[in-house]
């Protein structure tokens, strides 16, 4: 998932204006960074399968780092601690360990139960699985989710000059891309 | 590979759509205080 993890930091941005656009972006996604970088070093392994209509899954069999609730919760403590002690930053604190923390949320909303306690402890798997209640569920909720969060996002501009331009449809129209493109890729591979 | 290149198109899209999105936020931030 692209789109919604990016219509949260948006939808955060709405609501802390003071906080940089850049840096709830990478919170956001920060969770999938730190996925990446783990999978590169091999760190935590994945697989692709193929599904019986020939659309490609990511089997995320071992991500006990970048995607357990113990070390989610790490992470956004960690980005609230560094940015709370900071002189000018402190009001970043708050909206970017919430973004930090959105990932692992919104992974458990929508993925089934295969998001790991941590590499440690009890041996738990998260998920509460609504992208798969039906046929592209995960598209219906993430298209939900995406709409919900820019419309928050857009409601800011209201009455100035902002409200007029047209980078407004700009950023829904990247968010749509990045809704559409994985899902397309998925089934083109 | 083609788990590699699934991480290098994750990377560069991450990338592409976090610097694409932070420019129109700029550009509207830009046209509100005009």
């Amino acid at each position: 998932m692209f789109a919604g993890h990016f219509a949260i930091g948006l939808a955060l941005k709405a609501r802390y204006r003071q906080t940089p656009t850049w840096a709830l972006l990478v919170a956001v996604q920060l969770c999938d960074w730190i996925w990446i970088i783990l999978s590169f070093l091999q760190v935590e392994h994945f697989r692709l399968f193929f599904t019986s209509q020939g659309a490609m899954q990511l089997d995320l069999y071992d991500v006990p780092y970048s995607h357990a609730l113990f070390w989610s919760a790490f992470y956004a403590l960690v980005v609230f601690l560094l940015f709370v002690r900071a002189d000018n930053q402190r009001h970043w604190a708050v909206p970017l360990s919430l973004a930090v923390f959105s990932h692992w949320v919104l992974n458990w909303l929508m993925l089934p139960p295969i998001l790991p306690f941590a590499n440690f402890g009890p041996r738990l798997k998260f998920g509460l699985g609504l992208g798969e209640l039906f046929p592209f569920a995960e598209l219906v909720f993430e298209t939900f989710i995406v709409f919900s969060c820019w419309r928050l996002y857009d409601r800011q501009w209201k009455n100035s000059a902002a409200a007029r331009s047209w980078a407004r449809w700009a950023i829904l129209g990247v968010l749509v891309v990045s809704l559409i493109l994985p899902q397309a890729l998925q089934r083109l591979f | 590979m083609p788990e590699t290149k699934l991480l290098i198109f994750f990377a560069a899209g991450l990338g592409l759509a976090s610097v694409i999105l932070t420019c129109l936020d700029h550009f509207l931030n830009q046209r509100e205080r005009d």
